[in-house]
């Protein structure tokens, strides 16, 4: 990386222009690094929504929680979906209440713990984008090839494109810049994102996580605005490979299959989810356990929807800080430490950008 | 929640597992998302698995995007002191803005 890392945003920045980086990991990386005190007062930098936790919709954690009820099944997760509320509480609340819900880091330990304790129905509640899938994706093939039927996964995944797409569509939310998500783009590529500038003029940059390489990042977008020549342009070689990681995608594309996915506060997006194809069903937790159909939204008065799209900072939300906190959090995006909500409130709530 | 973190490949374990190094940490690593992994190599690893394999930087080209950008900056400030201006009103607001809150 050259050294010249703090650019000239101003000259840059001939007329109002509205960034939007994707990724929850680029949001707390720009916050402490203090990226926010360089920008302009023209230039609006939005988090969007590609924190994994914070999109999760409610009644996957009531199904989750359902499943976590039944005698002799043990939930296994990533630690950050456990404080996420459903309609009867968290995850963390049940296992309070006596029900077996287990942290892992890996999907490996999920499928690991199911062939150390046969007599448990193990469940992998399955999160995480276009990073993560394919993991997901090993670990039921390994499953079916050591015949593992007490292991199955209720897949909450989630894709990128998808909902890049709708926020594109949206005439309220007229982005001019996106900052790609880095380790989705390992998986993807670039050529998935190619309708945002085809399409929409939006222009486009994969990046690091790196304040050096976000700000790098920042300037290319600006200067693809500036000239009015939007792309899609990589900056993070060192990991993305122009096609992404065949490999991951095919063992992703063998176990799951596209299908409309609720999201939290922004409805069911068609063809944004992912659920384990017809021959994988001996593994596959929706098939396995009666699971509750999906019951009304709570009325929380949370604002996720506004603030995981950019319409809101989570200032604007009339819950933040007074009662929602990450303490107690009302909403995901207070939940996960890379949702906007908590990224804003550590470092952001007594009113220094 | 898409953190990943670079190690080096220190043993290979089995056909789908590798040990690997961050720091003092060495760890139990997949590798099915990989094609081929050898020791030596440095993987991106997230949520136990090695999501890529990571290579050298071609800094040329990002040399040269950079040269693209001075240059465009060139030509939008012509004076490089009303640069110091233009950005230290900014920072002089931030600073105020801190002393009040």
């Amino acid at each position: 990386m050259p050294e010249r890392t703090v650019p000239f945003f101003g000259g840059l920045v001939s007329r109002p222009t509205t960034l939007m980086e994707v990724c929850g990991t680029h949001t707390v990386s720009i916050f402490r690094n203090g990226i926010r005190s360089l920008l302009p007062k023209e230039l609006t930098l939005l988090s969007g929504p590609g924190c994994p936790v914070c999109v999760t919709d409610q009644s996957e954690i009531d199904a989750a929680l359902s499943l976590a009820s039944l005698s002799g099944v043990t939930v296994t997760t990533f630690g950050d979906l456990l404080r996420v509320p459903g309609r009867d509480g968290s995850l963390l609340d049940a296992r309070g209440r006596g029900a077996d819900v287990r942290i892992v880091t890996s999907a490996s330990q999920a499928l690991e713990t199911a062939l150390r304790e046969p007599e448990q129905q193990v469940v992998f509640l399955a999160p995480g984008f276009e990073t993560t899938a394919p993991s997901t994706a090993a670990v039921v093939l390994e499953a079916a090839e050591k015949k593992a039927t007490n292991f199955s996964v209720l897949s909450l995944h989630k894709l990128v494109p998808p909902v890049l797409r709708v926020l594109a569509a949206d005439p309220e939310l007229a982005v001019d810049g996106l900052l790609l998500p880095g380790h989705v783009s390992v998986i993807l590529g670039e050529a998935p994102y190619s309708f945002l500038p085809e399409r929409y003029g939006i222009a486009c940059v994969i990046a690091g996580f790196e304040a050096e390489e976000i700000l790098f990042g920042l300037t290319e977008l600006l200067r693809q605005i500036h000239t009015n020549r939007p792309t899609v342009r990589s900056l993070y070689g060192k990991a993305v490979r122009p096609g992404g990681n065949v490999r991951a995608r095919e063992l992703m594309e063998r176990v799951f299959l596209p299908v409309d996915a609720p999201w939290r506060g922004l409805g069911v997006i068609p063809s944004s989810g992912l659920a384990l194809r017809k021959e994988f069903r001996p593994w596959d937790a929706t098939q396995r356990f009666p699971l509750p159909t999906i019951p009304a939204q709570e009325e929380t008065g949370c604002r996720c929807g506004d603030i995981l799209t950019g319409k809101l900072t989570p200032p604007e939300c009339p819950l933040f800080d007074n009662p929602c906190t990450p303490a107690s959090p009302v909403g995901p995006c207070m939940v996960s430490s890379e949702g906007s909500c908590a990224a804003h409130y550590r470092y952001a709530l007594r009113g220094t950008p | 929640m898409c953190l990943a973190i670079p190690h080096r490949i220190v043993a290979i374990t089995d056909e789908r597992t590798c040990r690997a190094r961050a720091g003092t940490a060495e760890v139990l690593v997949r590798t099915d998302l990989l094609s081929s992994v050898q020791i030596g190599d440095s993987i991106l690893v997230h949520a136990g698995f090695a999501i890529e394999k990571l290579q050298e930087e071609d800094g040329r080209e990002l040399e040269s995007l950079w040269e693209e950008i001075r240059a465009l900056e060139a030509t939008l400030s012509p004076e490089p002191v009303s640069d110091f201006t233009d950005i230290s009103p900014g920072m002089s607001d931030g600073s105020e803005r801190m002393n009040h809150a």
